[in-house]
């Protein structure tokens, strides 16, 4: 039940996007030829992610569609049990990266959230972490700037290469 | 014919060439397996490289390393879900399923082949349509390259046969990310919020990385820290690569299939790569046999996109070099390329300078079976980072796609999109919304749009009455009414079989 009620709100995210981008094609004044093709996208997207809001609910067909999933013999991928708790984690540290990216950078940002991860996410050795960290971030130098001789993004505090 | 033929071989064994070669497929290689790169970066940086060599010397070299390109790109597409370029996206799908099954020796040895035979088929085709190529582009206007679209976007049913609603959320959901931007006809700027990088809408390759290699970080890490991209050991060794080359040929009927229509997307300019890919992964599913597999790690999904990504390369030389008119991005930055080594192309080439014409054509052929040949050996050692921990995989890779996501137009905001896109595809892999669908939309929306505002300036709603617009709308239909049937066909089986199931419980 907890994953129907999840993947309605989902569906329901999607219906808010595609009623919201409806809504800004006929606010903004666009000329038609501007505005026709979106606001068909839009109307024709609103109307199936309704119809899965208002389906997807339900018991019975959520019932068949995980017996269905079970028929399809989709490979058994997922040894370990996924919980809520370890994704909303995963997620944490996805935005956690980001964050650090926009703040010092994506060389600073490497140095920081590969370390911080697999010590704290994998609980591994320091002396893995520091030539895993080591290796990737000479990799990324050595291609990058050293190869391509581009520059990448030094953040709000500006730290480049 | 003959003799331009052989001229055109005698030119490309010269050592010179033979040794430029060599290196241009390693960079290429490189250039499509690093995500950010491609092969359009590839030639803007090794232009400069060839100023002051001799015309067919420079040619081979930049033609070669572009041939290439979607070789390399499939690697981490099927390793780890990031594709190397764009057209590489749809090589996920049953890719890196065949990976997470223990199967990726035998998705390499299936992907290398496949490319190394569509790029070498594809070259053919274009030396068989040189004398024919002026009736066939000519056919293709604005609205028969509507109607081919349409025709394209039918697949989405054929993608999502899931869940057909699911498919479709996704695929408007695709159409209108596609919007955002400044309209090409109107230059107004839709959904850009006036925020000037909004301005050229999003990349495609932000929303790949994060729909497809952020969101699969996300679930491997979620797994646990101990988890693996494959749960049984990858079977990198020499048997599962002869696996997947035998495939290739086995499935001759398809591979041959896939390579043409692949070139002949190619030769029609504006439709690009990533089109060609998706049209031919579509296409693989819904005329194979038993296609309930495809997206659950079929290999004939893994042959039917590496076919067309290396096959279209030789279309869309074809207008490039006959025309002047690229056939795509890459080909636009290469016919800058043939004015710098004083390569003028148009309708002479062929009259006057056939010998040349076939010489590129031997150089796509050789540099596609040197780029499939080289990486046979390494697919061992790469296939062993597939079964790395979870903890020590997604540091880089994350670090990788967010470098890739920031270098393609160098907008630190394309890393915030690839993020939410992250995020957003976790919740669509979780609740069973196709991702196909979504990058379908989105490649095939923006040309949908733009070539039926075209369509619609030139000959008004009459447009639809053109007779190969007739063919193509006819086939759509059909396409779809039979994708339609097939689904519904499906879980009416399935659904006869769960109430046998049941019938059997309760006795």
């Amino acid at each position: 039940m907890q994953r129907v009620k999840s993947s309605t709100l989902f569906a329901m995210l999607l219906l808010l996007i595609f009623l919201g981008a409806l809504y800004v094609s006929i606010s903004k004044g666009w000329l038609l030829s501007s505005r026709l093709f979106p606001q068909l996208c839009a109307i024709a997207g609103s109307i199936f992610t309704l119809w899965i809001v208002l389906t997807e609910g339900r018991s019975k067909k959520a019932e068949l569609k995980k017996k269905s999933f079970l028929k399809m013999k989709k490979p058994a991928v997922a040894k370990v049990e996924m919980t809520p708790r370890n994704e909303i984690v995963m997620i944490g540290w996805l935005l956690f990266f980001l964050g650090i990216i926009l703040i010092f950078g994506l060389w600073m940002a490497a140095l920081i959230f590969i370390p911080l991860f697999m010590r704290k996410f994998g609980q591994e050795n320091w002396k893995t972490i520091s030539l895993y960290t080591a290796g990737t971030w000479f990799a990324v130098y050595l291609v990058f700037t050293l190869a391509m001789k581009v520059s990448l993004y030094g953040g709000v505090l500006g730290i480049a290469w | 014919m003959i003799d331009a033929m052989l001229s055109g071989l005698y030119m490309v064994f010269d050592w010179q060439v033979i040794g430029l070669m060599l290196l241009a497929v390693f960079l290429g290689n490189f250039f499509g397996a690093v995500p950010g790169l491609g092969g359009n970066l590839g030639l803007a940086l090794l232009i400069p490289f060839v100023f002051g060599m001799k015309p067919f010397l420079g040619l081979s070299f930049l033609l070669a390393m572009h041939s290439v390109v979607h070789t390399g790109g499939a690697i981490p597409g099927i390793l780890f879900a990031i594709p190397g370029t764009g057209p590489n996206a749809a090589t996920i799908l049953d890719g890196h399923e065949m990976t997470k099954q223990g199967r990726g020796g035998e998705a390499m040895g299936a992907s290398l082949t496949a490319s190394g035979v569509g790029g070498v088929l594809g070259a053919f085709v274009l030396a068989l349509l040189i004398p024919i190529l002026r009736p066939i582009a000519m056919a293709f206007g604005s609205a028969e390259i509507f109607a081919l679209i349409v025709f394209g976007l039918t697949f989405i049913v054929v993608v999502s046969r899931e869940s057909i609603s699911k498919g479709f959320s996704s695929a408007f959901f695709g159409l209108m990310l596609g919007t955002v931007g400044l309209n090409p006809h109107t230059g107004v700027g839709r959904y850009t919020f006036n925020m000037l990088w909004l301005w050229d809408g999003i990349h495609i390759i932000t929303i790949v990385l994060g729909v497809f290699a952020l969101s699969e970080m996300i679930e491997l890490g979620a797994r646990g820290s101990g988890a693996r991209i494959a749960d049984s050991e990858i079977r990198m060794g020499w048997d599962q690569l002869q696996k997947g080359i035998k495939a290739v040929f086995q499935e001759w009927w398809l591979t041959l299939r896939t390579s043409v229509i692949g070139t002949f997307i190619g030769i029609i300019p504006g439709l690009g790569g990533d089109a060609a890919t998706w049209i031919c992964y579509g296409h693989a599913v819904q005329t194979c046999k038993n296609n309930q597999t495809f997206g659950r790690g079929d290999i004939r999904g893994v042959i039917g996109v590496e076919t067309a990504n290396n096959s279209k390369e030789g279309g869309s030389l074809l207008p490039t070099i006959v025309f002047g008119i690229p056939g795509s991005s890459g080909m636009a930055i290469l016919l800058g390329a043939f004015l710098v080594l004083g390569i003028i192309p148009g309708p002479k080439m062929i009259t006057d300078h056939l010998d040349m014409v076939w010489g590129m054509v031997w150089v796509m052929v050789i540099a596609n079976v040197i780029g499939a040949v080289s990486l046979f050996p390494l697919t061992r050692y790469m296939g062993q980072l597939a079964f790395l921990r979870g903890s020590l995989l997604i540091p880089p890779i994350m670090v990788i796609s967010m470098v890739g996501a920031y270098l393609i137009r160098g907008f630190w905001q394309d890393v915030i999109v690839t993020v939410i896109f992250g995020i957003l595809g976790y919740g669509m892999k979780k609740w069973d919304f196709s991702r196909a669908p979504l990058i379908l939309g989105f490649i095939l929306g923006p040309l949908a749009e733009d070539y039926l505002h075209k369509s619609i300036n030139l000959w008004g709603f009459a447009f639809i009455t053109r007779p190969v617009v007739i063919l193509l709308f006819s086939l759509s239909a059909l396409s779809l009414a039979y994708s339609v049937w097939l689904s519904y066909k499906e879980k009416t089986n399935i659904n006869n079989e769960q109430d046998e199931t049941v019938a059997l419980c309760k006795e």
